[in-house]
């Protein structure tokens, strides 16, 4: 799963650390979750979500450009 | 009460120095091994009445439950969810690596090249197949 989480933090000119204390979480599970190898449970999910005053899908795109709901089964159709 | 700690969006507090066990898990920690040295230094070089022997198991077993508790109590209140999940892979290869190891043994022995499975065998492997699993995810989430 993609996610702009890198840039939201950006743009509030928050450091990894600093958004791990607002989200209740390790500075390590923000840098996991930045770098895309770690997916977030949904309660962390929707903590982003209310932190940054945005929906989950804002924040999180599946890596399959949104086909399906997670990417993985996603197919295009073409006529 | 103040912690002094940000609180989330949600409510949550703040995770910071999470894995760090209590002061509780601490203590039951050192309580259980020390009734378990006590326990195997009794055992060894005392011959106490039977059912004082049967009464001073008791202790380490309680120990060793409260300190489970106490770690689980832990893990609930202020593990990091990337840190559970480190732990959860781990304790999986742990469980599976056991299992694998059950199965194979008897062919083994089978073929003389171990001998009968001792006790102190498992716990090595719990130590060194837990350590394996705990470094192996801790690297892929790093």
């Amino acid at each position: 799963m993609k996610n702009r989480l890198r840039v939201l933090r950006a743009e509030r000119e928050w450091s990894q650390a600093e958004l791990a204390a607002r989200l209740g979480v390790s500075r390590q599970t923000v840098n996991a979750i930045e770098t895309g190898k770690y997916d977030p449970s949904l309660p962390l999910a929707f903590e982003m979500a209310g932190l940054f005053e945005l929906k989950i899908e804002d924040i999180f795109k599946p890596n399959g450009d949104g086909g399906g709901p997670s990417g993985r089964n996603s197919t295009t159709v073409s006529v | 009460m103040s912690t002094g700690l940000p609180v989330t969006v949600s409510g949550r507090r703040s995770v910071e120095g999470c894995g760090r066990p209590s002061g509780r898990q601490f203590f039951w920690a050192i309580a259980f091994g020390v009734s378990l040295g006590v326990e195997t230094a009794v055992l060894r070089y005392l011959t106490p009445p039977t059912a004082i022997r049967y009464l001073s198991l008791v202790i380490p077993l309680l120990t060793g439950l409260l300190y489970l508790r106490a770690m689980v109590d832990d893990i609930r209140r202020q593990m990091d969810e990337l840190q559970l999940r480190i732990y959860l892979e781990a304790a999986a290869v742990v469980v599976c690596g056991l299992f694998m190891v059950m199965l194979i043994y008897p062919l083994l022995q089978a073929a003389r090249l171990v001998g009968a499975l001792d006790y102190s065998i498992v716990l090595v492997l719990i130590v060194v197949l837990g350590t394996i699993g705990y470094l192996s995810a801790a690297r892929r989430y790093r």
